[in-house]
C-alpha cells in the first residue's frame, strides 16, 4: 500500500513537473534572405550607458549553440518575447542550436536551468532573471565557465554578465504620468492601478508617476491620489479595483494604470457604472488598444507606453556580437516607445487576439500563427 | 398532539444548521457593511452593494465546491487551475459564436467533472492524500491550459454569453449575482435535505464511525471532488463571461479566496462542519473587506497586513463562539 502510494505520488509529481516549464529546441538551418535591423547601433532604441567591454575572449567559430532562459510561459508578454527572439534567430544561419527553457518564475528552477546550460556547453546564454539575488551564484558559475551571459528585461545583482539590456520602468511610469498631468493640467483626482508591489518593475513604474506629479508647476499640490491598488496587470483585478474606487469616489478625473489588461478593466468598470470615461494610461496590449480605438470618436483620451517584447531580439544580437568578438557596451538602456492617439491605428490589430503586444516586430507569419483569431461564422441565413 | 411535536422536532432539526451557522458570519458581515458605510456612504448605496455581490460571484461558485470538499474532510488545491482551464477553453471553443455557447458550456463542465473524477479516484482508490493529489492535478491542469492556449489565449465570447457575467436582469440586478444566489440556495437546500448532505458531514467529522455505520465514504468523497471541479469550471465560465476573452493571467487567487470564504463562513478546516449559506456570507465578507481596504487607502503593505488581521480576528471570534 505504501509503495503503491509512493509510486503514484511520484508519478503524479513527475507528470506535473514535465507539464510546466516548456523546453523547446529550435533548429535553425534556414538561409537568411531578409536582414534584421541593427538595434545596438541605434541609440533611439538601445542607449549605451555603461562601459565598453572587450569580447575577444568569447570569439568562436559558428555554428553557435545559444541558450535562452525565459521567465514564464504563463504570461502573454513573455510568450511574445520568445516568439520575437525565435523569429530573430531564424535570420542567422550561424546559430546552430537555439535552446529555450522557462523558469516559470521560480528561482530554484532557474538556477538548475543555468547549470544545465553550463553542462550543455552553450556558447552564449540569454537570461531573464527571476530574482535579482537568488540566482547570482549560478550566473557567476556560468561566467567562470567562460559563457558570456546577456541579461535583459530584469536585473540581477552581479557584474559577471557581459552585458545587460534593461528598459527603464521609471521612465515608463513617468511618460504616462507626464501625459496624464498634461491632460489634467496638473489638477484633479486620480486613481492608480499598480502591478504587484514588491516587484521592481511595478515599484519603479509607480515611482515614475511620482516624478511626473512632482514635476508639476505647483509641485503636485493640485493632484490628489484618491486610491491606489495592486491589480497584478490583470483584467479582473483591474476592473474590480476600479469598481471599488468608483463606488467610493464620485469625482475621478483620471486613471494612471501601469498597463497590462488593467486599463481595459478600468474602462469596462467606468462604463458598467455609467460614469463618463476619463483620461487613462495603459500599455500596448492589443485588447486595450482596440478598446481605446473604439472609443476615440466618443472623446476618450488615452495613451500607451510600452516595454517592447522585441527587446529579446536586441539581446540576441548582443550575444552574436560577443561571439564574433566585437565589443559591446555593458549596459544598454532601452527606450520607451509610446503610442498616442495619432498613431494607435497603426498598431492595433483587430484580427489578432487581445494578448498580442502591438509594439512588435514579429513577422506576419509568426504573429498570425500565435494570435490570428478565426473569423466568427457568418450568421446563417434564415431558410 | 404527536403530529405537532414531530413537526416541530423536524423543523428544529432542519433549521438548526441555519440558526447555528448563519448568525456568526452574517453578524460579522453586517458589522463590516456598517464600517464601510461609515467610511464611505456611497459605497453602500444599493447598486454598489449589488455590485459587491456580483464581484463575489465567481469566487462564490468556486467556494461552494471547496466548501463541500472541506466538509468531507479534504481539500481541493486544483480549483485555481480548473478555473483558468475553463476560461481558456470556453473562450477559444466558443470563439464568439452564439451557437457554440451551450455545447461548449456543457463540454467544459464535463471536463471539470473528469478532472474531479481524477482527483477523487486518486484520493479514494489510490489513497493519495488530498493535498498531494490535488496539488499534482493543479499543475497538470494548468499545464494543459498552457499547452492548449500556447501561452497566448485567443477567442472571445459573444454578447449573449457576456450577459451572464457582465449583464443585468431587468436592467438592475447583476445576472452573475443572481446565478450565484440561485446556485447557493439550490446546493444549500440539497445538502441540508438529502442523505448525501448528512453522509458528507458524517464522513468529514469521523470517517471511521461513518464507514462503520454503513456509509460508503469513498463514494461520498469522490462525489465531493467531482462537484468541486464542476463548480470551479462553472466559476471559470462565469469569469470568461465577465472578462469577455480567454486569459491565463487571472489576478484573483481562487484557491485561497475559496478556502478563506468557506472558513470564515463557518466551514471547519478539519471537516464535518459547514454550510453553503455560511460560505455565501464568507465571500461577501471578503468583498466588503476589500472595499473597506480600498477606501482606507492604505499603502499596499498595510493593506495586506490589515487583510490578514481582519480575517484572523473574524476566525478567532467564530471559533471561540463555537466552543
Amino acid at each position: 500500500m505504501n509503495i503503491r502510494k509512493l509510486i503514484l505520488t511520484s508519478g503524479v509529481m513527475a507528470i506535473a513537473a514535465l507539464s510546466i516549464g516548456a523546453a523547446v529546441v529550435a533548429q535553425d538551418g534556414d538561409i537568411v534572405t531578409e536582414q534584421s535591423t541593427d538595434y545596438l547601433n541605434d541609440t533611439s532604441i538601445a542607449n549605451p550607458i555603461g562601459e565598453l567591454i572587450e569580447t575577444l575572449q568569447f570569439q568562436r567559430e559558428p555554428p553557435y549553440t545559444i541558450g535562452f532562459i525565459n521567465w514564464s510561459t504563463a504570461n502573454s508578454w513573455t510568450v511574445q518575447i520568445v516568439e520575437e527572439v525565435r523569429d530573430e534567430a531564424s535570420l542567422y544561419p550561424q546559430i546552430g542550436e537555439f535552446i529555450i527553457v522557462s523558469s516559470e518564475g521560480d528561482a530554484d528552477t532557474q538556477i538548475s536551468q543555468i547549470e544545465d546550460m553550463i553542462v550543455r556547453g552553450v556558447d552564449a546564454l540569454l537570461l531573464i532573471p527571476v530574482s535579482p539575488d537568488a540566482i547570482v551564484p549560478a550566473v557567476e558559475e556560468a561566467a567562470e565557465a567562460g559563457i558570456p551571459v546577456v541579461v535583459f528585461a530584469s536585473d540581477v545583482n552581479t557584474d559577471t554578465y557581459v552585458t545587460k539590456l534593461l528598459a527603464n520602468p521609471r521612465l515608463f511610469g513617468q511618460v504616462g504620468g507626464e501625459w496624464l498631468m498634461n491632460e489634467l493640467d496638473c489638477q484633479g483626482n486620480i486613481i492608480v492601478l499598480n502591478g504587484v508591489t514588491g516587484i521592481s518593475t511595478s515599484d519603479l513604474r509607480r515611482a515614475g508617476l511620482q516624478d511626473a506629479i512632482d514635476a508639476c508647476p505647483d509641485g503636485g499640490a493640485g493632484i490628489t491620489i484618491l486610491a491606489e491598488e495592486d491589480a497584478a496587470w490583470a483584467y479582473d483585478q483591474g476592473r474590480l479595483a476600479t469598481e471599488r474606487m468608483l463606488a467610493a469616489y464620485p469625482e475621478i478625473d483620471g486613471v494612471w494604470s501601469q498597463g497590462g489588461a488593467m486599463t481595459q478593466g478600468a474602462i469596462d468598470a467606468f462604463e458598467a457604472a455609467s460614469r463618463d470615461l476619463v483620461p487613462m494610461t495603459g500599455e500596448d496590449n492589443n485588447g486595450f488598444l482596440l478598446a481605446w480605438q473604439e472609443r476615440i470618436p466618443d472623446g476618450f483620451r488615452a495613451m500607451s507606453a510600452s516595454e517592447p517584447t522585441w527587446q529579446s531580439r536586441v539581446a540576441l544580437q548582443a550575444a552574436l556580437r560577443i561571439l564574433q568578438g566585437e565589443p559591446v557596451n555593458s549596459y544598454y538602456e532601452l527606450q520607451v516607445p509610446t503610442i498616442y492617439e495619432d498613431s494607435v491605428d497603426q498598431f492595433v490589430r483587430p484580427e489578432y487576439s487581445d494578448s498580442y503586444w502591438a509594439n512588435s516586430r514579429l513577422s506576419q507569419e509568426a504573429a498570425d500563427r500565435l494570435y490570428l483569431i478565426e473569423p466568427a461564422a457568418e450568421a446563417t441565413p434564415a431558410s | 398532539m404527536t403530529p405537532s411535536i414531530l413537526t416541530r422536532a423536524r423543523f428544529e432539526r432542519l433549521n438548526a444548521p441555519f440558526l447555528r451557522a448563519i448568525p456568526r458570519v452574517f453578524f460579522a458581515l453586517a458589522l463590516m457593511v456598517v464600517v464601510l458605510g461609515v467610511l464611505s456612504p456611497r459605497s453602500i448605496e444599493p447598486n454598489n452593494l449589488l455590485s459587491l455581490i456580483r464581484q463575489g460571484a465567481t469566487i462564490g461558485l468556486v467556494a461552494i465546491g471547496q466548501t463541500v470538499v472541506l466538509m468531507s474532510g479534504g481539500l481541493d488545491l486544483s480549483v485555481g487551475s480548473v478555473v483558468i482551464l475553463a476560461d481558456v477553453l470556453g473562450a477559444q471553443l466558443i470563439n464568439g459564436r452564439d451557437e457554440n455557447v451551450v455545447p461548449v458550456v456543457l463540454l467544459v463542465l464535463f471536463i471539470g467533472m473528469i478532472i474531479g473524477l481524477v482527483n477523487g479516484l486518486l484520493i479514494t482508490r489510490f489513497k493519495v492524500t488530498p493535498f498531494i493529489a490535488t496539488l499534482g492535478t493543479n499543475f497538470i491542469v494548468f499545464g494543459a491550459a498552457l499547452i492548449y492556449s500556447g501561452g497566448a489565449p485567443r477567442g472571445s465570447v459573444p454578447d449573449s454569453f457576456r450577459f451572464w457575467g457582465n449583464g443585468f436582469v431587468g436592467g438592475v440586478f447583476p445576472t452573475a449575482a443572481l446565478v450565484w444566489i440561485v446556485i447557493t440556495l439550490v446546493i444549500g437546500a440539497l445538502l441540508v435535505r438529502t442523505a448525501y448532505g448528512r453522509k458528507l458531514t458524517a464522513v468529514g467529522s469521523n470517517r471511521r464511525a461513518a464507514t462503520l455505520s454503513g456509509v460508503n465514504d469513498n463514494r461520498i468523497t469522490l462525489l465531493a471532488y467531482v462537484f468541486s471541479a464542476v463548480m470551479a469550471s462553472a466559476g471559470g465560465l462565469l469569469l470568461v463571461s465577465f472578462i469577455g476573452v480567454g486569459t491565463l493571467e487571472v489576478g484573483t487567487d481562487f484557491l485561497l479566496s475559496s478556502i478563506a470564504a468557506a472558513v470564515i463562513g463557518g466551514t471547519s478546516f478539519e471537516g464535518g462542519r459547514g454550510t453553503i449559506w455560511g460560505t455565501f456570507g464568507g465571500v461577501l465578507f471578503l468583498m466588503v473587506l476589500y472595499s473597506i481596504l480600498t477606501v482606507l487607502a492604505l499603502p499596499t503593505s498595510g493593506r495586506r497586513i490589515a487583510e490578514g488581521l481582519i480575517i484572523l480576528i473574524a476566525l478567532a471570534l467564530y471559533t471561540r463562539q463555537q466552543e
